[in-house]
């Protein structure tokens, strides 16, 4: 398979089941304070943020700015926090299946195949037993990963891991999807192909994305907006829009301002 | 047994085929080679089986020999081949077989209800907090006292039938088994358990596809470990308190002074033990294939 950009154009040409909505999102004035010996801890200071339906935003700052923090508020795993969170304009206040997240490590379960991991997705919904197994089989090839359906995780490769687990976290068909640095643990190579298949996939889906990432250029390459975190405590430094077309080029000159003005306010 | 990597390749992530449909290379016709080949395979499967065998073969010379040159009188060590013929005699006069299906009719029964029991209790201690809190600390204190040690208590209780017995044997297995399951059940990673919650699994599923499998291998360590105790104990008990039984069968031959029967018994004691525990170690690992081990 080569580096060539499969374009968003060519693929929208192939819908799937629409998506109901994809979920706005809107963060106002969060704050976070965990208990460490007693003492108070601040890790996030009145973060406001605003996701359009649809777009791809990527949080970026060094450990310690409570990137994590966020998503997991978002997703609800974590609900102890000072503001608001609404998605579609209702308070988040567990998980739910409009919501999604795929974590750094793949997490899926070992001892389920593949395929068992997917529709593992799927429990909670309403599907007959046929819809479900083409749904599973439908997230399968949305990855690339057909022909591995029975496998179990220990026999994937660490680029395949994450592409179940992309395919896991999509089954539910959720309006926003959350990404905990879910490249970090791969190898540059597969880290660049995988870049492009989340492009492919987050403009077939029509799925809202946040994620969280150390890479700049990855950050650039992808979204439609960069949020720059300062740490200690998380606070949002600056928002910075991503107004290049895709398929994007990493050696064009107006992405490599775009990539520096973030490292700038990174390194501030 | 496979290993692979989990980095499959220096390009890019594309699918890579599986193990099972891995393409055969034809090997080299050449006929040194192919001899090479084929003894080294011989040597590699032989050995699997050998090796083992190596230490009892050594075990059983040094007893051939220290009997043969008579360094311990033969009415206390007699030689092997007179143990062999004790085992014929044992074998055709019917008296292990009595002796034998006595005590494994008692370890199906201890083991079917020390099974239940233990797993019960782990999963009743596993999942709640409070059976632990209540009952957690008493158990513990019980498992440190030697179901052997009960014994002498037990039979002034329960008598020296079958219900002393069947006690025994139930606590023996409870306790590792129950401990076991409830340490697995407990330390599954709080990852997967958010899994479960991002995707809102029903109590149902996430019992079965999380907790259980997660919980599986400790389960089954904890199954080892009561069986073997069920099968030690049980021997313990005939030995001290019981008018059937293999452990009464080898009582009887201390008491007659005939240690070849001991030995026989000692032996198939020994065997016995394997057996179950070879059986549920296969047994384990086609369970838990997932793990890669032992296919």
């Amino acid at each position: 398979m080569s580096l060539v950009l499969e374009t968003p154009e060519a693929v929208s040409s192939a819908p799937k089941t629409a998506r109901k909505h994809a979920g706005a999102l809107n963060l106002r004035n969060v704050s976070k304070t965990y208990q460490v010996d007693g003492k108070p801890l601040k890790v996030l200071q009145n973060i406001n943020l605003v996701v359009e339906p649809g777009e791809f935003v990527t949080l970026v700052g060094s450990s310690g700015c409570g990137k994590s923090t966020i998503l997991r508020l978002i997703v609800g795993l974590d609900t102890e926090c000072q503001g608001e969170i609404l998605l579609d304009g209702a308070p988040i206040t567990e998980p739910g299946l409009e919501r999604s997240i795929v974590f750094q490590e793949h997490r899926l379960l070992p001892w389920l195949t593949v395929s068992q991991n997917i529709a593992l997705g799927l429990d909670a919904s309403r599907l007959s037993p046929a819809e479900r197994e083409r749904t599973v089989r439908e997230h399968i090839e949305l990855v690339g990963l057909s022909g591995f359906e029975k496998a179990f995780p220990r026999q994937l490769s660490g680029g395949m891991a994450q592409r179940a687990a992309i395919a896991r976290s999509l089954v539910t068909q959720p309006e926003i999807l959350l990404l905990d640095e879910p490249l970090a643990a791969l190898d540059s190579l597969t880290r660049l192909h995988l870049q492009q298949e989340l492009l492919r996939i987050w403009s077939r889906e029509k799925v809202t994305m946040v994620m969280v990432t150390h890479d700049v250029e990855e950050a650039v390459f992808l979204s439609d907006k960069v949020v720059v975190l300062a740490p200690r405590p998380g606070r949002i430094r600056k928002e910075i829009a991503i107004d290049l077309p895709h398929p994007r080029n990493r050696v064009d000159p107006a992405f490599g301002a775009l990539r520096q003005a973030v490292i700038e306010e990174l390194t501030h | 047994m496979q290993t692979l990597p989990t980095y499959k390749s220096q390009s890019l992530d594309i699918p890579f085929q599986l193990p099972e449909r891995r393409i055969r290379r034809a090997r080299p016709r050449i006929n040194g080679q192919v001899w090479i080949a084929g003894i080294s395979r011989i040597k590699k499967v032989a050995g699997g089986i050998a090796l083992p065998l190596v230490f009892p073969a050594l075990l059983l010379l040094f007893w051939w020999i220290a009997s043969t040159w008579a360094w311990i009188p033969e009415n206390i060590l007699p030689r092997p081949i007179t143990v062999v013929h004790t085992f014929g005699d044992l074998v055709s006069g019917g008296d292990l077989a009595t002796n034998l299906g006595a005590s494994l009719r008692r370890v199906a029964e201890g083991s079917a209800l020390g099974v239940t029991l233990g797993l019960a209790l782990g999963v009743a201690l596993g999942f709640s907090p409070t059976v632990e809190s209540w009952i957690g600390p008493s158990f513990r204190m019980i498992a440190q006292i030697p179901s052997i040690a009960l014994i002498p208590l037990l039979i002034m209780v329960l008598g020296i039938d079958d219900r002393l017995k069947l006690f025994i044997m139930v606590k023996a297995c409870v306790i590792p088994l129950a401990f076991t399951t409830a340490d697995g059940i407990r330390n599954i990673p709080a990852q997967y358990l958010e899994v479960g919650r991002v995707f809102r699994l029903s109590r149902w599923t996430l019992i079965r596809r999380i907790i259980l499998p997660g919980a599986l291998p400790s389960i089954f360590s904890g199954v080892r470990q009561g069986l073997a105790h069920v099968w030690v104990s049980l021997v313990a008990v005939e030995v001290l308190a019981s008018a059937d039984g293999i452990g009464y069968l080898m009582t009887w031959g201390r008491q007659i002074f005939q240690l070849d029967v001991v030995l026989v018994c000692v032996g198939v004691i020994g065997v016995i033990g394997f057996i179950f525990d070879f059986g549920l170690r296969k047994l384990e690992s086609g369970l838990l294939r997932w793990r890669g081990i032992g296919n």
